[in-house]
């Protein structure tokens, strides 16, 4: 799988706390990467069983949100990659705060 | 408050949704449900555009692996084979027809009735160039397409690159 400096970005992001399910948009907002950047990073993580991802458990009236958290393969394979060099420097935000 | 841009928005994403192939579809409804979480409305549809185009490349990207993996290499090159001979063969067709425009209305006019001047006319040009073999390359495009529809695509190919062709040199040199 070929990594890019944007993936690692994002393997990054999820190795700041492995255990915790993360929403698109703020992946999006902690990286700095727009929503085409980063989804088809999130499908190719998840065609290779590396990335996990869940419905949440949403309120009536509001769509249910996806979320995601590295598998046990994708922990080592982020642990592997993540901090290889290439790493340069963070993308700026692409987007203004989320809602609380 | 919903805006009208939001609303395109997320009209945008749902039309995703609703069209995207299945293997896509989860993905497409996961960028959906972002779009409550997104403050401003042009961020909102900056990111139903990007959205859109992650789809799209990713269905691409897939329809030509399943692609792949259905077909042999034998069929593989039959199918770059047929497509390189109808795209040759409209090509022919097209340089064909617009050298005879070109020829019969300069040249042929000149033998059979002299008399008109037509070759000195700034109009005949226009006509010669691009009129005539761009109605002949449309409706002979329109004929084979459900029959030929790769030499049809080709011939609408060459009826597009020749008007723009001709634009561009036309505002260029006036």
């Amino acid at each position: 799988m070929r990594i890019s400096r944007q993936t690692r970005h994002v393997l990054r992001i999820f190795l700041d706390a492995p255990k915790t399910w993360r929403y698109g948009y703020d992946v999006s907002q902690e990286t700095g990467l727009k929503s085409g950047t980063l989804y088809p990073i999130l499908m190719r993580l998840a065609d290779h069983e590396l990335l996990e991802a869940t419905w949440e458990n949403s309120t009536p009236g509001t769509p249910p949100r996806h979320l995601y958290r590295l598998t046990p393969a994708g922990l080592s394979f982020a642990r592997e990659h993540a901090l290889e060099s290439g790493t340069g420097s963070r993308p700026r935000p692409a987007l203004s705060g989320a809602k609380s | 408050m919903t805006t009208g841009m939001r609303k395109m928005a997320v009209a945008l994403l749902s039309a995703v949704v609703r069209h995207a192939p299945p293997g896509s579809r989860a993905w497409s409804r996961a960028m959906l449900g972002e779009m409550e979480c997104i403050p401003t409305d042009w961020a909102a549809l900056r990111w139903a555009f990007g959205s859109t185009s992650a789809i799209f490349r990713y269905s691409l990207e897939h329809a030509w692996r399943d692609e792949r993996s259905n077909h042999s290499t034998d069929g593989l090159l039959k199918a770059v084979g047929k497509l390189l001979g109808g795209l040759t063969l409209a090509v022919a067709f097209c340089v064909g027809v617009l050298a005879a425009c070109i020829l019969s209305i300069t040249r042929l006019s000149t033998f059979l009735v002299p008399e008109w001047h037509l070759a000195q006319m700034p109009w005949v040009g226009c006509v010669s160039v691009l009129g005539m073999p761009e109605t002949i390359f449309f409706i002979v495009a329109a004929l084979l397409w459900r029959k030929r529809k790769i030499v049809s695509a080709g011939i609408l190919a060459c009826a597009v690159t020749l008007a723009t062709h001709f634009f561009l040199y036309v505002s260029a040199h006036g």
